[in-house]
């Protein structure tokens, strides 16, 4: 379980530079509030490997309250890019 | 130790989803495919992942909060994704060259407001 948990993570690690190389690079802005919403979403998947590994319900908040706002991240972002233009 | 199994098989499901989305991300032509593949197969991963978490919690309201996370990232992910999208779309990004068809391209947009413009 241990090893697995380790492996998981370190691929995490490497999703989420994935997600960082596509929001630097991403040419328009809703480029990057994309890849940054999938960043958000890896940080959970990481927090979730934690909490199996952990065994117990400490970060489990922590993923309720991240999961939300991101959505609300992302829609501020579109609201802000619709009436400013996208470069 | 069905559990621990059970979870661990989860739990690789779900990071291999979340890994597939940012391969997607980076590798595919233009924005509306990058968001297609970011927001379907992350929030899969990301369900995936969290039932795993959810087998392993003794106490009924960790389960009940990995729950309900899910349920928020499976209603919230599309109505963002359709939101940028929408943006996207009005703000006039390049498609790819491959694209077959946009059939929103010469259609009136009834919410369109014209100050957006400009």
């Amino acid at each position: 379980m241990n090893v697995v948990t380790i492996v998981c993570i370190a691929v995490s690690f490497f999703s989420a530079s994935l997600c960082i190389t596509r929001a630097l690079r991403g040419p328009t802005m809703p480029d990057r509030a994309i890849a940054l919403d999938a960043l958000v979403v890896v940080l959970v998947n990481g927090l979730g490997i934690m909490v199996v590994r952990d065994g117990d319900g400490l970060l489990v908040d922590a993923i309720l309250v991240i999961c939300l706002l991101g959505f609300v991240a992302t829609l501020a972002v579109s609201r802000f890019t619709e009436s400013r233009g996208s470069s | 130790m069905i559990a621990d199994v059970a979870s661990a098989v989860l739990i690789v499901l779900g990071t291999l989803l979340t890994l597939v989305a940012a391969l997607g991300l980076v590798r595919l032509p233009d924005f509306f495919a990058r968001g297609h593949a970011a927001t379907k197969a992350a929030t899969l991963g990301l369900a995936l992942t969290l039932s795993g978490a959810a087998i392993q919690m003794s106490n009924r309201g960790d389960v009940a909060k990995l729950a309900l996370a899910v349920i928020a990232q499976f209603l919230t992910a599309p109505v963002a994704s359709h939101l940028l999208g929408r943006t996207a779309h009005r703000t006039g990004i390049a498609l790819s060259e491959h694209t077959v068809l946009d059939e929103l391209v010469d259609e009136p947009d009834p919410t369109f407001v014209a100050k957006d413009l400009k």
